[in-house]
Parts: structure tokens; C-alpha cells; sequence
């Protein structure tokens, strides 16, 4: 196999050299295809934040003039707290509600297999869906949503949505779209947890709170963090929703940052800057990516233990 | 030994048969695509006329229509032009767009002798021309009107074929039209503007502004809307919301098809709106029975007679030939394809399926068109609002300073903020953008 002369020694470097080339050439392809599709825009993206790009003048190298822009300038400022307002808000909406979910359907009741299924259909609905039926909920006085809360009750008068309650209307919204996902993960992981130990605490005479507190939410810390952060990477990348709800208004009190980056590059023509944003953004998803990988490793050991 | 002459033959015969069909193609004449940028089918008659046109020319050209919404286009040709993408020969344009892309359009002046320009109406090239010169064909115009349900208007003891024609009469009509329920809730509005983010706000607040007298720019390109005038027609809005409580705050979120809506659902008794409010109102798809047959339209009323019995904004649109179409050499077909699309016949089938009013002036003046019932009310009310201004606020930087204005409209329409300092904020955040960087 080995050419006359090859010390022992070299003999099982080459063999180990050779395994190690084949997983690489058989991921080529895919890997061409991931820089081609991916690599190539962030790369050119990069390089316009790098420019005074703008449709009709010169392209001009100002270097780091737009990333400064961003710091100092007070609309973008805005935005960044907006969006802050809206992730933190609509995460932790999501996490508690998707926790109060999972618990009740990890109950065995009749039809929970139906429940189940059910509980999916707003993330089957596509995001343009989704903004157009919230859109018509929230319709003023005629809308479906003040005509059900007025015929029970609970309101005297028509409530004007999303000019009063901008954000919060534009995070039930998104909580409604996303909720089923991390209600699943969530109750894959309780279902992870084995039953032995909550008989074991019954048994000790502990109540649902601390059964709750000691064994499911340490267990689960894993797969919470997990959706934690897949929530976190999906709230600053909403747009559809923001474009047909509230268009960034009223008066600019929903313009979260990914819509923001749009309007700069797209209304503004302002390819430079919005190039700037958007590559701010993106180096904030792709830090929150590699925790959310590391996550979903520690997740898996987890439930291998 | 025949057997193989014979299959041979047949061969040969087959090959010289089945050849010239293969070849064919290769050798005939291609046809020149012209690749048109606009809505889709159903806002007009202009898709099914492009697809006509291969047919007129036997052939020699073909249209790619690429179909796209409203939004849509502004972002495709931005990302084009930014990209040196060449894909696109014709694209729809307005005032707007022509004025942030007319170095990747063809100018026309050359083309289009002046003689046959003046055939139009003079607002209609405003969509068309940016930096002195012309660069596409109107392809129709429109205008705000004003709108009431006569039907309403008579039960609440009206003359039903008097619209308001003041600000006050509009206040007195709008007060008694707005109806609430046993439960304290509105059932009825008396008067409908869109006020959404988008070009609303600011296309409902220039309606008012030049009905004021006033603009939003002066002649050196500075921003006068935060004079008292500006302050008179924002102060005209605002009360009609908080003070006559006849117009719905919630209009904020509602555009242009959400207010039709309303409309044509018999839930408000007067709204400002375009020529496509004319159509869709007499549609038994868009509208109820109620609705249908009980609409006027004239023109919108005077905030001050001593200053204008009226004016409106006009929403004109046009087509554009690219230089993209010049470099590939076809911008003399497309020049060709537009003659066709704007035509008369296109310009009148618009008119009777959309409401979209023509650009051509003799249209107006046609007897037949001034006895139809159901085009006459729109006609009479274009030449009538022709009578006073009619413009329509364009620049190059057109959707910052919009969005700029329209933040702080709707602060002010919410009370976040008082109106002068609303006025004041969006000046100096024009003031900024016209500046530039």
C-alpha cells in the first residue's frame, strides 16, 4: 500500500490525512453553493457600506464614514430602540406563553393529538398572511376585533390599534405567527425529561410549583436558552409584518431596524448606509447564531444524559 | 439488399422531411422583446393591449410584461438601476420616480414634437419630466375628488344632490352624518381622508395646504408649509378628527384602498379620494346595493373662499423608456409600443373600466362621452377641477422628505405634539435632507 522505505511512523499520518479529505470534497458542493448564495452578497455588502453609494452620483470609498453615521445619527438610534422594545417584549411574551402551552399539552386530555396539530396553524400561515389578516383585525371601529371585545364586554368604545398601541399591537401579532415553534421545541423537551423523577418528587411530597422549580426548569435550561435565542434571531429580522401592519408608522413609533435598513436603501437610495445597517444587523444575528450553535450542542448532550 | 436500399431511403426521405421543421426556428426572424415594468392586469387595460400588440405587429415584437405591485416597482427599478441591471426597457413611472431616476431614463423631447403635447392636459407631463426635459408619455391622470352617498345625505335631511362646498358646510354635514350605536360606538362616519404612513398623510395634507394657498416648497426650493398656511390647513384636519369628532383617528391606518373600502361599505357618508373611487364605487363586487348608484362626485371644497374655491392633487401616471433600451437598440419599438398603449382607444377603455380620467384634451370635449352616465359626473368634475390648482409635490429626494413631513403629521394628529411644532420639526428635517449629505 505504502511505497517501500515509509517509516512505521509516517504510515498512519497518511492514512489519517487521506480519511480526513474525502468528508471535505463530498461537502464541496454544498460549500460552493453556501459562499456563492451567502458569502458573495455579505462580501458585496460589505464592500457598498464602504461607499457613498448612492443611484445618482459616483460610487466614492468613504470607509468607516457610514458606520460612524449609524452611531451619531438619531433615526437610527431610534430604530435600535424600537427594536429593542419590540424583541424584548414579544420574546418574553413568547417564551412564558410557549412555556403555559407545552405544560398543558404535555398533560394527556382527550384530543390532545388535535390540540396539538392545531396549535401549528399560525406557523403554517405565510408572514404576508399573517400582516393581512392582523391588518383587518385591527381595523378601527369596524374591525372584527373591537366588534368581538365590545359584543362581550370587555370594551365600551372602538380602540384604534395601531395608531394607540403601536408596538404592542405589532407584537401580538408576531407572537400569534411564532408561538407554535417554540411551543414545540419546548415540548420536546419536556417530554425529554424522565418521568421516573417527577413520581420520585411526588412521592417526596413536593407540589407542582416545586416540581416545576427543581426539576423541570433546571432540565430545560438548555432547550429554554435554545429558544431563546432562534426567537431572538427571528424578532430583529420581522419586516413583512411592519411593511403591511403599520408601514414603519404611525409616525414612525414601529420602525423597527430591518425596515428602517429598507426604506434607507430602497425609498432613500441610499445603498451605502443601508448596506452599513444592514451588516451591523447582520453581525449581531450571526454573534447570537454561534451562541444558538453552541446551545443546541450543549442541548443535545443534555438529553443524551 | 432492396430491404436496406429501401430502409435507407426512407431514411433519407424522413431526414429531408423532419430537417427544415427542426431548423426552422433557428433561421426565422426572432422577434424584438420589449420587457415592460408595471401593476398587474387588473389595475388596467394597458397589459391586455401590450399582449395585443405582437399580434399587431405580425410577430416582430413580443412584450414581456413584468408584473409587480405599486411598492414593488419603486424597489425593482432602484435595485436595478443601483445593479447596471438591464432588464427592463419600459417601466411605469409617476412625478416621484421620475424625478429620482431620470438619468437611467431616455429623454424624449426629441421624439414628441411639441405641437402634439399641447393635444394634452398641462398637468399630465408633470409625471413624466424631471430636470427640464420629458422622458416618457402620460398614460392617464387622476385626480382627488370629493365623494358623498346621496342616499345618506337624504336621510339625514340633505339636499342630496348638494354637496358641501366650504370647509363649514363640510363641518355642518360631516356633525350630523357621524351616527353612534346604543352602545356608544360609531356606526357611521360622516367624512373619510387616508392618513396612513406611505404618501397618504402627506398627499391628504397637500390637498388642504394648497386649497390654503400655500405649498410645500417656495421657488428657491425651501420649505414654506410651517407658515400659516400650512398651520391653517393642518389645524383643518386636526379638528375634523378632535374637535367636530367626525373623522375617524383611526384613519392614521388606513390608506387609500382601506378608505374605499370603508366607503363602499356604507360606513362613511363623504370621503376624498381618487377616480378610482368612482369605478369601484358603482362595482357590485367592490360595493354594496346601498352604495351602488347612490354616489357623487364633484370637486373636493374650499377651506377659504377668498383664497380658491378649490384645488386638488393630481396622481398622473406615465410610461418611461430606459436607457437600457436605448443601449440594446430597441428604444424606437418601445417609443412605438407606447404610441400604442396610450392611445385613444386605450386612454377611453381606461376610462370606462377604471375611471382612470385621459391625458388627451379632445376626450373631454367628446359628446358622446359627456351624455354617458356613467363617465359624465367624472368628466364634468376633471374639467371642473381643472378650473383651480391642481398639483402635486415632487423632488428628488422625494421619499425622505415624505416620510420626514409625514412623521410629523401624524405625531401631530395624535397630539404628541402641537401642530406649529410639528410644522416647525418637519421644515427643519426638509431643511436637512435638501441640504444633503
Amino acid at each position: 500500500m505504502y511505497p517501500a522505505g515509509v517509516s512505521d511512523i509516517l504510515r498512519p499520518r497518511l492514512t489519517r490525512r487521506r480519511l480526513h479529505t474525502t468528508p471535505l470534497v463530498l461537502l464541496a458542493p454544498a460549500l460552493m453553493l453556501l459562499v456563492a448564495v451567502g458569502g458573495y452578497p455579505l462580501v458585496g455588502a460589505a464592500r457598498i457600506s464602504l461607499l457613498q453609494f448612492r443611484i445618482n452620483a459616483p460610487e466614492r470609498f468613504i470607509g468607516l464614514a457610514n458606520y460612524a453615521r449609524l452611531l451619531a445619527d438619531p433615526q437610527t438610534l431610534d430604530s435600535l430602540g424600537i427594536t429593542a422594545v419590540f424583541v424584548a417584549g414579544s420574546v418574553t411574551t413568547v417564551l412564558i406563553l410557549a412555556y403555559l402551552i407545552s405544560l398543558l399539552l404535555y398533560q394527556e386530555f382527550p384530543g390532545r393529538s388535535l390540540v396539538r396539530t392545531m396549535v401549528m396553524i399560525p406557523w403554517a400561515l405565510a408572514p404576508v398572511v399573517n400582516g393581512i389578516m392582523w391588518r383587518s383585525l385591527y381595523a378601527p371601529n369596524f374591525g372584527p376585533l373591537n366588534d368581538a371585545l365590545a359584543r362581550l364586554g370587555v370594551l365600551t368604545h372602538s380602540v384604534n390599534w395601531v395608531v394607540d398601541y403601536p408596538v404592542p399591537s405589532l407584537i401580538l401579532a408576531y407572537v400569534w405567527k411564532v408561538l407554535p415553534l417554540p411551543t414545540l421545541v419546548i415540548l420536546a423537551g419536556l417530554e425529554g425529561i424522565p418521568p421516573d423523577l417527577y413520581e420520585a418528587a411526588h412521592v417526596d411530597g413536593a407540589g407542582s410549583f416545586r416540581r416545576f422549580r427543581h426539576i423541570t426548569f433546571p432540565l430545560m435550561r438548555s432547550v429554554t436558552l435554545l429558544s431563546l435565542i432562534l426567537m431572538l434571531v427571528d424578532a430583529l429580522h420581522v419586516f413583512a409584518l411592519v411593511d403591511l401592519l403599520t408601514h414603519g408608522g404611525p409616525a414612525g413609533r414601529t420602525l423597527v431596524l430591518n425596515y428602517s435598513i429598507f426604506r434607507t436603501a430602497f425609498r432613500y437610495l441610499d445603498f451605502g448606509y443601508g448596506a452599513a445597517m444592514a451588516f451591523t444587523l447582520t453581525s449581531l444575528i450571526l454573534v447570537l447564531a454561534i451562541f444558538y450553535l453552541r446551545a443546541s450542542a450543549e442541548a443535545a448532550l443534555a438529553i443524551e444524559r | 439488399m432492396r430491404s436496406r436500399r429501401l430502409a435507407q431511403l426512407t431514411l433519407v426521405v424522413a431526414g429531408l422531411l423532419v430537417f427544415p421543421m427542426l431548423a426552422a426556428p433557428l433561421f426565422a426572424q426572432q422577434p424584438i422583446v420589449l420587457r415592460v415594468l408595471d401593476e398587474g392586469p387588473e389595475v388596467g387595460p394597458w397589459y391586455k393591449n401590450a399582449m395585443e400588440y405582437e399580434r399587431v405587429t405580425n410577430g416582430r415584437v413580443r412584450v414581456e410584461w413584468i408584473a409587480s405591485p405599486w411598492d414593488g416597482i419603486q424597489t425593482r427599478l432602484a435595485t436595478s438601476f443601483a445593479a447596471g441591471d438591464t432588464s427592463i426597457d419600459i417601466t411605469k413611472t409617476w412625478g416621484g420616480w421620475t424625478n429620482e431616476f431620470w438619468l437611467f431614463f431616455q429623454a424624449i423631447d426629441d421624439r414628441w414634437p411639441p405641437i402634439q403635447r399641447g393635444t394634452l392636459l398641462p398637468y399630465a407631463l408633470q409625471p413624466v419630466s424631471a430636470a427640464g426635459h420629458i422622458y416618457g408619455v402620460p398614460r392617464h391622470v387622476t385626480l382627488y375628488y370629493f365623494y358623498w352617498n346621496k342616499r345618506m345625505f337624504q336621510d339625514a335631511g340633505f339636499d342630496p344632490n348638494k354637496p358641501p362646498q366650504t370647509y363649514d358646510e363640510l363641518v355642518a354635514a360631516c356633525t350630523k352624518l357621524t351616527k353612534t350605536g346604543p352602545d356608544g360606538r360609531v356606526t357611521q362616519w360622516g367624512y373619510a381622508e387616508s392618513m396612513d404612513a406611505g404618501s397618504p398623510m402627506l398627499n391628504t395634507f397637500e390637498r388642504w395646504l394648497y386649497r390654503a394657498g400655500g405649498d410645500i416648497l417656495d421657488a428657491r426650493g425651501a420649505p414654506v408649509f410651517n407658515d400659516r398656511r400650512g398651520l391653517r390647513a393642518l389645524q383643518a384636519i386636526y379638528d375634523l378628527v378632535h374637535k367636530y369628532k367626525c373623522m375617524d383617528i383611526g384613519q392614521l391606518q388606513l390608506g387609500n384602498g382601506a378608505t374605499r373600502q370603508v366607503f363602499n361599505a356604507g360606513r362613511v357618508a363623504m370621503m376624498s379620494m381618487w377616480g378610482s373611487g368612482w369605478a369601484e364605487s358603482q362595482d357590485p363586487n367592490r360595493a354594496t346595493k346601498d352604495v351602488i348608484g347612490n354616489v357623487g362626485i364633484t370637486i373636493l371644497p374650499a377651506l377659504d373662499l377668498s383664497v380658491t374655491r378649490s384645488a386638488t392633487i393630481h396622481g398622473s401616471e406615465g410610461y418611461a423608456i430606459t436607457k437600457a433600451a436605448a443601449r440594446r437598440g430597441v428604444a424606437d419599438e418601445a417609443w412605438k409600443l407606447l404610441q400604442y398603449m396610450t392611445s385613444r382607444t386605450v386612454q377611453l377603455e381606461a376610462l370606462r373600466t377604471r375611471g382612470y380620467m385621459p391625458s388627451s384634451l379632445a376626450l373631454y370635449n367628446d359628446p358622446q362621452l359627456k351624455r354617458d352616465p356613467y363617465l359624465s359626473p367624472l368628466l364634468a368634475a376633471t374639467v371642473e377641477a381643472g378650473k383651480y390648482p391642481v398639483k402635486r409635490f415632487v423632488w428628488s429626494n422625494y421619499g425622505r422628505i415624505q416620510d420626514a413631513i409625514e412623521t410629523e403629521l401624524q405625531n401631530a394628529l395624535r397630539d404628541r405634539k402641537p401642530l406649529q411644532a410639528a410644522l416647525d420639526s418637519a421644515a427643519a428635517a426638509v431643511t436637512h435632507i435638501l441640504k444633503g449629505p
